[in-house]
């Protein structure tokens, strides 16, 4: 199986596809536009770290590190 | 025959302009912000259509129906049991995608349903044009396009909510009926028809399915026994078992249902969406590269700050003056009144010197500063940049064990303590909500601001109000930074636990309508904290006054108050007359420094007042330096919170305990580290 890298990992300013999301907070991520197959640049990362900021449909949303772990991505080609 | 009155209820993602429509229909002027989770709690307005009565219900911001944050189970309850006649959600043109999933999942809840396609006018800036008509054809709802910020499309929207009340109820078939056959004929089955009659019968399937129990909780409210409860349980049990049949389980089918509307929202939205640009949003990409940069965005976000003090401290002396002397002249022609009618001189001395003297500090001591500072902070919440602020410092909150969601709570704070203790409803952990609740009084809010801007003006500026724009720069950083570190330990002693998650949108930069920024900060702020502090201030004056009058053993009541708490004063580096003042400004903090000036008043010092600058005079000439008011605005900064905020946080937390903690918190903090300064300054010899 191909190895994925959890979004927290991704290299901003880079665009990824989302490819698996584990974990208790997968509802509400999908709700916020983060499902499988949707993509998502990472931005920004804040002053002291921990949450970063990510553009997904349309939308800037920010999310703390540990729930980004909870989404496995792939860097778009 | 009187018609009834027509329910609307008012759904939306968060900054879709939902409070903007809510105000557009209403007139009522609701205060909007531009960062996400601004209505807690719902507010309700009501208008006229076509001569019948209409009531408005505006729920908080949501993304879905399906994931279980205290917002979204509000939401769900109305939609479901809040016996609304129409249903109105609101779409963000510009981003159509992200809008319809709520607005799918609430036409398929609620019969009478209209979308209300907002922001038309950004979407065409932005180069995006959406089909209308082929957007009602493919979900099989009204949609009508507005512009609410200039009111455009409102009266069409008005028409089609009364149109859609009148029409038949449109039923749709739910996603339980469409995708799991099978699994819907055995609830048709095994539930017994007459089980639940207030929801429409599939959506009460799929709560089941759910399983939730604020579900539970409701149905028991509505006369629900146990027994029911127990057999919808045993209804989902067997549900799971047959979908184990099938390989899948509840979980699946729940994530499943979910991107079901996800991916109807993308079909949707690609079918009537046209964009002739890049549907990036160039010009907000721009000033978030320097906003949201590492390292200078805190410093212009600093600048900024030290930019918005220094126009208030600048520009608050010559209205002040002049408000003043008006004051004093009316105050002339009163008392030539009063010896008129032959006023005894007791009345002449509780109404003049009492009741009048400390209405008139409060309005031309506080008014100015209030006038100029709440647009210029309006305009920066309306912008845009109050979420990315938030986002900003959420390293931070992260390591004091504190929810994002706080430096939102925090930056309500910042307006007013009662409503930011309020505000921290949005946030989910009890744990960390009572964490924001507790320090929400660390930040100083309307009432308070002032005071610091009064005297830092005064003591620290040396003749440069860019200095003391600076000073209070410092003092807004310091509350912040008490705010994480009494966080920090409160989530590592008495409220331990883990930090839970953490989501915020960031909104594309607005511009401000600056007409209506400065009515709504005149109006809503301005005039309402200046109503309360006068308010106040007439039975405070009052007080004072006969406190000042009435002699017990030779001594004044007052002196006896001052002097009973001279000695924790000095130790403090302030006096007992300053700690009587915020006693007595405990029901609005913004009439300490008037209350002071009065007390200063009514011990012989009695000088003709002429705003700021003589208010200066009257502290300096009794014993006032920089220390004192360093002292001071600590103080300020960190005590016990006003009557307001104290019933607030009684009614939230409902234990008398932790109101207790919340008054006793910022009290001791506040003790402690106006000792600790001033032990330093007379160490230095200052």
């Amino acid at each position: 199986m191909e190895q994925y890298k959890t979004m927290a990992e991704m290299p901003l300013m880079h665009p990824c596809t989302i490819k698996e999301i584990n974990g208790t907070e997968s509802l509400r991520l999908m709700d916020l536009g983060f499902f499988i197959g949707s993509s998502v640049i990472p931005y920004y990362r804040c002053m002291h770290g921990g949450t970063r900021v990510y553009r997904v449909k349309g939308t800037l949303i920010a999310l703390r590190d540990k729930e980004a772990a909870q989404i496995q991505a792939k860097e778009a080609e | 025959m009187e018609q009834k009155k027509l329910r609307i209820g008012l759904a939306g993602n968060p900054n879709t302009g939902k409070s903007t429509v809510f105000n557009a229909l209403t007139g009522l002027k609701q205060h909007t912000g531009n960062w996400s989770g601004k209505t807690v709690g719902c507010a309700v307005g009501s208008f006229s259509l076509e001569g019948r009565e209409a009531e408005i219900t505006d729920l908080p911001g949501i993304y879905s129906l399906f994931s279980d944050s205290a917002e979204e189970q509000c939401a769900k309850e109305f939609i479901l049991y809040g016996n609304a006649d129409v249903m109105l959600v609101i779409l963000d043109a510009v981003c159509l995608e992200r809008n319809l999933p709520l607005a799918l999942q609430t036409a398929q809840m609620h019969p009478k349903t209209v979308f209300c396609l907002n922001l038309m006018d950004e979407a065409k800036k932005k180069g995006i044009s959406v089909e209308v008509k082929k957007l009602e054809d493919l979900t099989g709802v009204p949609v009508i396009p507005t512009a609410a910020r200039d009111g455009e499309g409102i009266d069409a929207l008005k028409k089609q909510l009364l149109q859609t009340a009148k029409t038949e109820p449109q039923k749709r078939k739910s996603y339980l009926a469409q995708d799991y056959p099978a699994l819907y004929d055995y609830m048709e089955e095994s539930c017994n028809q007459t089980d639940f009659t207030e929801i429409p019968r599939e959506i009460f399937y799929e709560l089941i399915l759910e399983g939730n129990e604020d579900f539970y909780k409701k149905s028991m409210d509505l006369g629900k026994t146990e027994t029911d409860i127990l057999e919808w349980m045993y209804r989902r049990e067997c549900a799971e078992k047959i979908l184990a049949e099938q390989g899948e389980t509840l979980g699946g089918f729940l994530e499943k249902r979910s991107l079901f509307f996800l991916k109807q929202a993308e079909e949707i939205a690609k079918a009537v969406c046209r964009k002739t640009k890049g549907d990036r949003d160039v010009v907000t990409e721009r000033i978030d590269r320097l906003v949201l940069h590492r390292k200078w965005g805190a410093l212009l976000m600093l600048a900024l700050l030290a930019l918005v003090f220094w126009i208030t401290i600048a520009g608050a002396n010559v209205p002040s003056d002049l408000l003043m002397q008006g004051f004093q002249h009316l105050g002339i022609t009163l008392r030539q009144a009063l010896v008129a009618v032959h006023a005894p001189s007791w009345a002449e001395g509780l109404l003049m010197d009492g009741i009048y003297l400390t209405v008139s500090w409060v309005v031309s001591v506080m008014l100015p500063p209030m006038a100029i500072f709440f647009p210029l902070f309006t305009l920066l919440e309306d912008s845009g940049l109050l979420p990315r602020i938030a986002f900003q410092l959420d390293g931070l909150f992260q390591k004091a064990g504190a929810h994002g969601k706080q430096a939102l709570t925090l930056s309500m704070g910042f307006g007013c303590n009662a409503a930011g203790v309020t505000s921290c409803r949005i946030i989910d952990s009890p744990r960390e909500r009572l964490i924001a609740i507790l320090t929400n009084n660390f930040v100083p809010c309307n009432g308070r601001f002032p005071t610091i801007i009064l005297l830092s003006g005064l003591f620290l500026s040396a003749g440069s109000p860019w200095l003391s724009g600076f000073a209070v720069c410092i003092v807004v950083l310091l509350s912040v930074g008490t705010t994480l570190l009494v966080s920090a330990f409160l989530s590592r002693t008495i409220l331990k636990g883990v930090p839970s998650s953490f989501v915020l949108e960031l909104p594309p930069y607005r511009k401000p309508k600056i007409g209506q920024v400065l009515v709504r900060s005149l109006l809503d702020r301005t005039i309402f904290v200046l109503g309360r502090a006068v308010t106040v201030a007439v039975p405070a004056g009052a007080v004072i006054w006969l406190c000042g009058n009435i002699e017990v053993g030779g001594v004044d009541l007052m002196t006896h108050f001052a002097n009973f708490l001279q000695p924790l004063g000095s130790l403090m580096g302030l006096s007992g007359v300053i700690l009587a003042a915020f006693l007595f400004g405990m029901p609005a903090n913004e009439i300490v420094i008037p209350i002071l000036l009065m007390l200063y008043s009514q011990s012989g010092m009695l000088i003709e007042a002429e705003g700021i600058v003589q208010a200066g005079q009257i502290l300096s000439a009794n014993g006032w330096t920089w220390t004192t008011a360093v002292c001071a605005i600590l103080f300020t900064l960190n005590h016990f919170p006003c009557t307001t905020t104290l019933l607030t946080i009684r009614k939230e937390t409902n234990s008398r305990f932790w109101t207790a903690v919340s008054l006793l918190l910022p009290t001791i903090v506040g003790i402690l580290f106006c000792i600790l300064l001033h032990g330093i300054f007379v160490l230095l010899g200052l």
